[in-house]
């Protein structure tokens, strides 16, 4: 007789079989060592990093993989070798820790990404300078018609300025600039611990039609989506940058960082990302058509630029990698390492 | 399955031989068999149609985008879909409560900045001396030698004007909290109706990861102290709401009934029976609400909102474990502090009241 345990035992052992048998199917992915990419936490890493997981999947044929994380912990698995490649580590700003692993041959630079980018600036929204065309330096805050603008029930009848994120290194050279350009008595910083919490903040004041006055940066995301105006600051100088810091920021320096191994494993990869020329320009197109399609995700966006960039990412890679990426694009594959969504 | 077993022991060797015994016995099991046998069913055919790894149907419909000369083709999902719609609540919230946000908003700041005024004002000696005394007061000498111990030290690690701000803002969240929260904890204990609406929602505020309403509270309050202020109360609501109505559910019934026979009226039962009865549970949540306010002030600094959180934050994001520390034993000193005084307050009263 059919008891209940054994029809138990029965459902269980079948489904056991089944599982292991899905697990099996997709072994046997050649010899080549899977690249794993630091998947960094905001929407251009992610772009960047499924365009390049697509040329090196249909490309040069390296499996890939990514690992979702914050700036810190995946810089530390950068220099551990636990990820291989980062396509975005932020200069000045993350100086330090760079400059500590670079000495201890950690990483390698591969090049730039992203250039041609404006750093960060002091910005107010479009619709408002429409209305004070005047307003248009960080002079101007001295006034107090301005000034008046942006006081809220916090700032001490100063003008709140949504600064940088508590501990980044802008939280530090903005405040030397302000106290710079001479506005302490006039600009009360307002420092959010939390970079999705800053961009809330600046959404909320646009949604609304508000005045707001802070700290951006070409590559964030409401410099790409909102209609922004920066407000003209002295010159960058290194004789400024170096003693007062009263002149503006220097233009963004953005690197490609390789683990050390990925240099001798995957010499074709590294050559490819050498060339990689990805800049500001091509990802605000990005972005612009990510704000129409607001069903896209980061692969579909990966895959629309792709489509239409052929001429800028054949000067990448090789011929035959070239050949290999468009037939794949042809046939609409997806390489396997990409995440779900993203 | 153990107990049938058991008491048909005695009887088995009778039944087992005999067909009805066999019946009933297949009878008993029949819907387990028969729970089992569609389960398999399902795994049959849901594999003989779907195959293994089987996912959800989740898109609505698909589009196809230009790309070059080639199409990319998008998904509209049900969350998706659904996200938007919630994203577009929110906006329009933000935009048609802005009168109402801003008033919150304003009224929270003003109280925040007037306390942390007077709190810097005047002189930190008195503030360690005078809090030293009540510990005393109230304690035994260990809690003043704590107290003073623990002020000190946030005043010589550099400390002592984001702990001001920290206890200003707890203060003001506190103070919320227990207007929100004791009128409701009442109704609550009062009808099973509204009590069983609000458990689920107080289940929600404690577990709902804290930067999911947190990014709809900067949109309405913009970043600063009143956001905060929004996250740290809906964190710290709960406890007092929950006390206070399972405190006057605990009153004896006798003891109303006897109240009510003696004429009193509803509210007078409430506010001399059944709330004093229930003051050491009260109390209890009161403190437990302190507690969690002071747990919300490193998120709270997510927003803006100033204090100890500020120099937990900075030290993680420079990757200083030591500062991190230092910052984050202010914050359990300030806990301590405040948890004994409110306690030995509390505890205080009661000794007097059984002393008389």
């Amino acid at each position: 007789m059919l008891t209940r345990y054994k029809l138990f035992a029965l459902t269980m052992i079948s489904m056991l079989v089944l599982a292991l048998a899905a697990a099996c199917e997709d072994d046997g992915d050649g010899d080549k060592e899977t690249l794993v990419f630091s998947d960094l936490n905001w929407t251009s890493a992610q772009v960047q990093n499924r365009i390049a997981q697509y040329i090196v999947e249909m490309g040069y044929e390296y499996p890939t993989d990514v690992v979702l994380g914050a700036t810190l912990p995946l810089f530390q698995g950068l220099r551990a070798g636990d990820t291989h490649i980062t396509m975005e580590i932020w200069l000045p700003n993350q100086d330090e820790a760079w400059n500590e692993a670079q000495a201890n041959g950690e990483v390698v630079s591969l090049g730039q990404s992203l250039g041609k980018d404006w750093q960060s600036a002091f910005v107010i929204p479009a619709y408002l300078q429409e209305q004070y065309p005047d307003l248009d330096s960080v002079d101007d805050l001295k006034d107090p018609q301005f000034k008046e603008l942006f006081v809220s029930a916090e700032s001490g009848g100063k003008a709140r300025l949504v600064s940088c994120v508590i501990g980044w290194a802008c939280e530090e050279v903005n405040a030397a600039q302000i106290e710079g350009y001479g506005l302490s008595d006039h600009v009360h910083i307002v420092n959010p611990g939390d970079g999705a919490a800053g961009n809330a903040d600046i959404y909320g004041a646009y949604e609304k039609g508000e005045p707001w006055l802070g700290y951006q940066w070409g590559t964030n995301d409401p410099a790409l989506v909102l209609d922004l105006v920066r407000l003209t600051e002295p010159a960058y100088s290194d004789e400024c940058w170096f003693t007062t810091k009263a002149c503006a920021y220097e233009d963004a320096t953005i690197l490609i960082a390789a683990h050390p191994d990925v240099v001798t494993n995957a010499p074709d990869v590294v050559a490819f990302l050498r060339n990689w020329t990805f800049d500001i320009g091509q990802y605000s197109t990005v972005a612009a058509w990510l704000q129409d399609n607001p069903d896209a995700d980061a692969n579909d966006a990966a895959l629309w630029w792709l489509n239409g960039n052929e001429a800028v990412w054949s000067s990448w890679v090789t011929e035959d990698a070239a050949e290999a990426i468009a037939s794949a694009l042809e046939d609409g594959e997806t390489p396997d390492g990409w995440p779900e969504e993203g | 399955m153990a107990a049938t077993d058991i008491e048909g022991a005695p009887r088995s060797a009778d039944h087992a031989l005999s067909g009805s015994g066999l019946l009933q016995r297949m009878q008993s099991r029949l819907p387990l068999l028969a729970g089992l046998a569609a389960m398999l069913v399902v795994l049959v055919v849901s594999l003989l149609v779907w195959g293994p790894g089987m996912g959800f149907p989740t898109t609505l419909s698909e589009s196809e985008t230009p790309a070059g000369e080639r199409t990319v083709t998008l998904e509209s999902t049900i969350r998706g879909e659904t996200g938007d719609a919630i994203d577009r609540a929110v906006d329009w919230l933000t935009t048609e409560g802005d009168w109402l946000f801003d008033g919150i908003s304003d009224a929270i700041a003003y109280a925040l900045v007037n306390i942390e005024d007077a709190l810097k004002w005047v002189p930190w000696p008195v503030i360690v001396v005078g809090l030293a005394l009540l510990a005393f007061a109230v304690g035994r000498w260990t809690l003043m030698g704590f107290t003073a111990l623990a002020l000190l030290y946030l005043g010589f690690m550099d400390l002592w004007e984001n702990a001001i701000d920290t206890i200003a803002l707890i203060t003001v969240a506190v103070a919320i909290s227990l207007a929100i929260g004791l009128p409701l904890g009442v109704l609550g204990a009062r009808s099973s109706i509204a009590d069983n609406v609000m458990r689920p929602i107080l289940d929600a505020m404690q577990t709902m990861p804290s930067f999911v309403y947190l990014l709809p509270g900067i949109l309405f309050f913009g970043l600063g102290k009143p956001a905060g202020i929004f996250a740290t109360v809906i964190y710290a609501v709960p406890p007092v709401i929950r006390l206070t109505n399972l405190g006057i559910r605990q009153v004896d019934p006798e003891v109303v009934e006897a109240a009510l026979a003696f004429g009193s009226s509803p509210w007078q039962v409430l506010r001399k029976v059944q709330i004093p009865m229930a003051l050491p549970t009260i109390m209890a949540g009161i403190n437990q609400t302190t507690l969690m306010a002071l747990a919300m002030v490193t998120i709270a600094s997510m927003v803006a909102a100033g204090g100890l959180g500020d120099n937990v934050l900075r030290a993680l994001q420079k990757n200083q474990s030591g500062n991190g520390l230092i910052a984050g034993l202010a914050i359990v000193f300030l806990a301590i502090i405040i948890d004994r005084l409110t306690q030995s307050i509390g505890s205080g009263e009661k000794g007097r009241m059984s002393a008389g």
